[in-house]
């Protein structure tokens, strides 16, 4: 009886699901679900369907798919139980429960196939599924990616058991890579399934035929994948059109980032303990701590030792084995990525293989791959080798080794809580909250067109959302994505949106106006959201909520509060104001629509190069002048210190014979690099940094014809810096060319020469310094010379964003000056301008901004009363100092001793994302000055740890008196900020450091457009059409347009893609409940009907659209048509249909593989009927 | 000519073991970072020493178990990097036991 069970499949299929069950269930107690990550963050599958079913996505405002094959059998199984049992935990259960049982069910089959006795098969099946890589992977739980575990072994196990019938072959593994297309979602993991299928060819071929048969392999594999591609070609079609867009998002450079950033940490060995993905820090979670284990480790090697052990067994033609094994090491090979031993190739297939990029994640793509072709050699080694010498001390041992492995299984605890940095545990136990459920069904019942605005804005996709005590939910926003209305978020920007201006601008006069443009109707706010990697705008929780209450009716139920905006623009409109702005981009949207009149209806060109039509069309004409900004890197650069130069170490003597070719090496390099300067500067000040390296190292003090020959070379070197950099119009490297000079001057300084060797080396650098300054490096921060190009001929005015008592003066060369200013919210007018046409320029002088700290007001910091985490950063550094002995004439001395000093004092009317240039004077001997900048809102939320937001380590100066000039940028949401100065002294012993004419003062760089006087009248809003739109589906809306008489554009608040089309139709009447009215009536929008297939479904299949040069951008991210009388017969009442073409690709590749399907089918039944009948 | 290198090859082969053999422990244990030129000069070094002992490719994997075994040891100890190295040795000499034995196989 004993013996007939064990042999039957069935009994060990249905063990494995009742242990499964017994130990997923216990999740599932007191009500929760498990949720959490990247893929498994949906409990509304309808709203997935609703979002993401069509080659145009429902997110952001809207985004071209790439992977279609998302949706499919999964999900219309999902949303079928979703309607029958309206219970979300059976559902999540059901998919946890075949996330862990199909990668097992897929092994069991292969090994089954491979007449491996079921209970071996069953431990192989086990293995797969529980070793270290597979359970922490699967933890990830996202159900598009982990089938791949499934589909792997289980097309190995259809090609095996169909390989002698081509029909069938054709047909099952077709069927199943059908069902299973949603594997394909991930394009990585989409080539490593199609290298398996390959592979598996390979390996069955040597299985079956016990030689390599070449042809008989193309063949089968040829079957194979034109099986693939007639079954998937709904999916695949869609591929070539987004092909272009989609691998801009996989460039070879992210991919190499990405490695390189990978490759500090070792994995080599952990590849064959099957752990690379185990976190080193065994506090991390319930997983790390157990693999992290000292005995664990040696276990976790049993099953390459295994496989190397039935390596010895071998007998010959088994070529199968080596062929498997290969292809494991070749696996193990790419899973290491550019890590040595040569990670060169690597790098050579991201770069020159064309989408190898895609493969950013190496030991995780790869690695499914690896355990696939491990199983594989276990279940050779435990069918073939049962008579070999300790054959059954290697069960037993593999036996133990899934003992062990299990154990997380065993207790229950393989979905573990982790560790959170300073924030507490993420947990995937999930409860939605009443207020959650609120949201989604009251945003589901809208029936109103509109997209939510989503804050806080966290800068990254996966969100940590407290859950109850110090438990956190950390993934994809479920309450994003169980939505059936796009929401935008702030790490939403995509290819063709960038939505920076509205987390940029929350606190802007116009803000309203902003999301409207964006047809954002609803602000919601999740107060349960925490930084977990930051967030993007500058105001608090809190503040938003100030800001928000002060101008939006809200609804608020427990965390959640919900922002009505009533200024709101449809997804279809008519703007009656449009303005066109040259040379600029959407990021300056905010401050256009603050310059504008407060129209309703606007609308935005902006535009790179004049287009004469457009221009006739706006009612306004605005140009941005342009200033020379400071950049990032000028910032980075003036608080560079000298210590940050990197000397390099040098071999040759410069005396030596062959030295020249060192020389000669060079001057090849450099011109090698002739067609970049900038490149070519950066290795000039690199070769003349190791002229000073080789006086150090070769030369004494008294050489003074060596040193000068060794100068001159230098001196040369430098010279030829400074006119690449004249070349290079950019301040920045001639900031760094000083900062260079200083710390040559400062490493030959140390080397004690002779007084008359310092002084010949002193002149160089006085030269050098000299030509330098000449050349402007000082920048003057209060005259700012801006300038603009004006097209046409006319009046203009001039504003600038600033204050108008900080200007001094303006400079212009203008025509003439009207007399005339104006003020409008924050902008200040600098008069009404006559222009010519062509380049002008425009000086402004503003009032020097008054010294933001007080000489005298400096408060010592009680270092007795450091609360945890404040200044934490310091205190292993700092030598306590005594407080100044006297400030109060702006001179502060620090003495260190034993007692402990930091003074700091707060910097006056503090602004987010302004400059500031701090400048004192000071000297020190025996001790280092450290300045410190500390912003309100720099530090961690959770923990209140400061998170510096400038520090400067300031060296000896020996007594001298020093100048130091510093900029500075304050983060983009601190709102005060203290400066704090400190003291250090090496070994303790007593040093002295002063400071004095400490000056704090801002950097003001307005922004200054020209707006053009009396250009056209705006439209009346009553000679507008009226315009009745009807979503179809994300793919296609109606739009019914009455009265239309005038040419006008039809806005269409959409990412603007070339895939959207517009054709022109009859009038036939829209069908269906007005749900929403705007501007009396003007605008009305016919409910929603989701619709993917109609009778109408093709009606514009055999329709001309209007032409490409009638499709253009609006406010920055929008498509628009300018329509006349003409394009539409002069008709006034007519029909426009807006359709993504590429939608036509999906239904065309549905077609053949639907036909595929149904032949497939039809050949099977025929044969089943001939069977029968003969 | 042929003859006479093939058989000062094989009158020296002990001293290609030896020098082989060194040649690993300097790397693992001496060497403060995988280098590809030495990984490559040592790998040739051991296509060598293979042909020249005739040794079967299962044989070759008596050194990579030797350092499966030791590698967790290592990594146990807190000495990833020579773990690291150790598994390199394993890749290599598991890479090189296959293609010998496929090699064999062929003929």
């Amino acid at each position: 009886m004993k013996k007939s069970f064990s042999r039957n499949s069935f009994f060990w299929l249905i063990l494995a699901a009742f242990f499964l069950l017994a130990v997923l269930l216990p999740y599932y107690l007191d009500g929760h679900i498990i949720l959490g990550g990247e893929g498994d963050n949906f409990i509304d599958f309808s709203a997935y369907l609703n979002n993401y079913r069509d080659t145009w996505q429902n997110i952001g405002t809207g985004f071209f798919t790439i992977s279609l094959n998302k949706i499919f059998a999964d999900i219309f199984i999902l949303v079928f139980l979703e309607k029958l049992l309206s219970n979300i935990q059976v559902i999540n259960f059901l998919v946890v429960f075949l996330i862990y049982y199909l990668p097992f069910l897929g092994m069991f089959v292969a090994s089954r196939q491979l007449k491996l006795s079921p209970p071996f098969s069953f431990l192989i099946a086990t293995f797969y599924t529980i070793n270290p890589f597979t359970i922490y992977l699967l933890t990830s739980l996202n159900h598009w990616n982990l089938a791949s575990f499934f589909v792997i072994p289980a097309f190995f196990w259809l090609i095996l058991r169909y390989y002698q019938n081509n029909f069938k072959l054709f047909f099952s593994f077709g069927f199943l890579s059908l069902l299973f297309a949603f594997v394909n979602a991930n394009p990585p993991l989409m080539v490593v399934c199609q290298i398996s299928i390959f592979t598996s060819v390979i390996i069955i071929s040597c299985y079956l035929e016990k030689r390599l048969v070449i042809k008989k392999i193309a063949t089968k594999y040829l079957l194979l994948l034109f099986s693939f591609l007639l079954f998937n070609f709904w999916w695949i079609l869609n591929w070539f059109y987004v092909v272009v867009e989609a691998r801009k998002t996989y460039t070879s450079g992210t991919a190499l980032a990405w490695l390189f950033g990978e490759q500090s940490t070792t994995i080599l060995h952990k590849i064959f303990l099957l752990k690379w993905l185990v976190p080193a820090d065994s506090s991390y979670n319930n997983l790390s701590l157990f693999y992290n284990q000292p005995f664990i480790q040696l276990l976790l090697a049993i099953p390459i030792l295994l496989v190397v052990f039935f390596f010895f067994q071998k007998r010959e033609k088994e070529k199968h084995f080596l062929i498997t094994f290969l292809f494991l090491l070749i696996a193990g090979f790419l899973m290491k990525g550019t890590r040595p031993p040569l990670g060169g190739i690597y790098i050579f297939l991201v770069k020159y293989l064309p989408f190898f990029s895609i493969f950013k994640t190496s030991a995780e793509k790869w690695g499914v791959f690896f355990v696939f072709l491990l199983s594989l050699l276990l279940i050779y080694g435990f069918r073939n080798y049962k008579k070999a010498k300790f054959f059954n001390l290697a069960r037993v041992i593999f036996i133990i080794y899934l003992f062990f492995c299990s154990y997380p299984l065993i207790t229950g605890d393989f979905i573990s809580d982790y560790k959170i940095k300073d924030l507490g545990w993420g947990s995937r136990k999930y409860q939605e909250k009443d207020e959650y459920r609120w949201l989604r069904e009251s945003l589901n019942a809208d029936k109103e067109e509109y997209r939510v605005l989503s804050l806080p804005g966290s800068f990254n996709y996966q969100v940590a959302i407290h859950m109850y005590a110090d438990k956190y939910y950390t993934g994809l926003d479920p309450l994003i994505s169980n939505t059936k209305k796009p929401f935008i978020t702030a790490y939403g920007n995509n290819a063709l949106v960038n939505f920076d201006v509205l987390f940029n601008n929350i606190s802007s006069p116009s803000y309203k106006k902003l999301l409207s443009l964006f047809n954002v109707r609803k602000v919601f706010l999740n107060r349960d959201v925490y930084p977990w990697f930051g967030f993007s705008h500058r105001e608090t929780k809190d503040e938003l909520e100030d800001r928000f209450d002060k101008d939006f009716s809200s609804e608020k139920k427990g965390s959640i509060v919900l922002y009505n905006n009533d200024q709101f623009l449809p997804r279809f409109y008519i703007p009656d104001y449009q303005i066109y702005v040259l040379d600029s981009k959407i990021n300056d949207l905010a401050q256009v629509i603050e310059l504008e009149d407060g129209r309703a209806r606007t609308t935005v060109f902006f535009r790179e190069e004049l287009e004469i039509d457009l221009v006739k069309q706006a009612n306004e004409f605005i140009i941005p002048a342009k200033t020379n900004k400071i950049t990032g890197e000028e910032l980075i650069r003036s608080t560079e210190d000298v210590e940050a130069v990197f000397f390099p170490y040098v071999k040759w003597n410069p005396d030596l014979i062959f030295y020249s070719l060192v020389l000669k090496k060079e001057q090849w390099t450099e011109k090698r690099l002739k067609d970049d300067p900038l490149a070519l500067f950066e290795k000039k000040l690199l070769h003349a940094t190791k002229r000073i390296s080789e006086i150090e190292r070769f030369f004494s003090g008294n050489e003074l014809k060596r040193l000068n020959r060794q100068m001159k070379a230098y001196h040369q070197i430098m010279k030829e810096g400074i006119e690449i950099d004249n070349k290079l119009e950019d301040k920045n490297q001639l900031l760094r060319l000083l900062l260079y000079l200083e710390a040559h001057r400062n490493k030959v300084k140390k080397l004690n020469f002779s007084l008359e060797a310092m002084s010949q080396i002193e002149i160089v650098f006085d030269e050098l310094e000299t030509e330098l300054n000449n050349l402007g490096a000082k920048r003057n921060y209060t005259q700012l010379d801006y300038n603009f190009n004006i097209p046409f001929v006319g009046e203009y005015e001039i504003m600038a964003k600033i204050d108008n008592n900080a200007i001094e003066s303006i400079e212009i060369d203008v025509d003439k000056m009207i007399p005339q200013s104006t003020e409008k919210k924050d902008w200040y007018s600098l008069g009404e301008y006559s222009f010519s046409s062509g380049e002008h320029d425009l000086v402004l002088s503003l009032k020097e901004s008054p010294n933001l700290v007080d000489s005298q007001d400096w408060d010592e910091f009680d270092i007795t009363k450091n609360k945890n985490g404040e200044l934490f950063f310091l205190n292993q550094n700092i030598i306590p100092v005594h407080f100044p002995q006297d400030c109060s004439s702006g001179s502060c001395t620090f003495f260190p001793s034993k007692e402990s000093l930091i003074i700091f004092q707060e910097i006056e009317n503090y602004q987010p994302n302004s400059i500031y240039r701090i400048e004192f004077d000071y000297s020190s001997k025996d001790a280092i000055l450290g300045l410190i900048i500390i912003q309100d809102k720099n530090r961690n939320e959770i923990t209140g740890k400061v998170i510096p937001g400038l520090t400067k380590i300031l060296p000896t100066t020996d007594e001298k008196q020093k100048h130091i000039n510093c900029l500075y940028k304050s983060s983009h949401n601190a709102s005060n900020a203290k400066l704090l100065f400190f003291s250090r002294v090496e070994d303790k012993k007593m040093g002295k450091a002063d400071v004095e004419n400490i000056k704090v003062r801002r950097i003001y760089e307005p922004e200054v457009f020209l707006k053009r006087i009396g250009t056209q009248n705006f439209s009346k809003a009553s000679q507008l059409p009226k315009v009745v739109f009807n979503k179809i589906n994300s793919t296609k809306y109606r739009v019914e347009i009455k009265g239309a008489k005038e040419p006008y554009n039809l806005v269409f608040n959409e990412s603007f893609h070339r895939g959207w089309r517009a054709y022109f139709k009859e009038i036939s009447g829209l069908d269906g409940e007005i749900v929403a009215n705007y501007f009396n009536g003007q605008i009305r929008q016919v409910v929603s009907r989701n619709i993917f297939l109609d009778r109408n479904t093709f009606e514009t299949w055999t329709k001309e659209p209007f032409s490409e040069e009638k499709h253009f951008l609006v406010n920055g991210y929008a498509n628009a048509w300018h329509i006349t009388p003409e394009d539409v017969g002069g008709i006034e009442n007519y029909e426009i249909i807006i359709e993504y073409w590429p939608q036509r690709l999906f239904y065309l590749g549905i077609g053949i593989s639907l036909m595929t399907l149904l032949s497939c089918l039809g050949y099977l039944i025929f044969n089943l009927i001939k069977k029968k009948v003969n | 000519m042929k003859e006479r290198i093939k058989n000062f090859l094989n009158k020296h082969r002990n001293y290609f073991l030896l020098v082989a053999v060194l040649g690993i422990w300097i790397d693992i244990f001496l060497l403060k970072s995988i280098s590809d030129i030495t990984t490559l000069v040592l790998v040739v070094l051991w296509i060598l020493v293979t042909w020249l002992y005739h040794v079967r490719g299962k044989f070759l994997a008596i050194p990579a178990t030797i350092f499966l075994v030791l590698s967790p040891l290592f990594s146990n100890k807190g000495e990833e990097a020579i773990a690291d190295r150790m598994a390199v040795w394993i890749f290599i000499f598991l890479t090189l036991g296959v293609l010998r034995e496929l090699f064999c196989q062929r003929k």
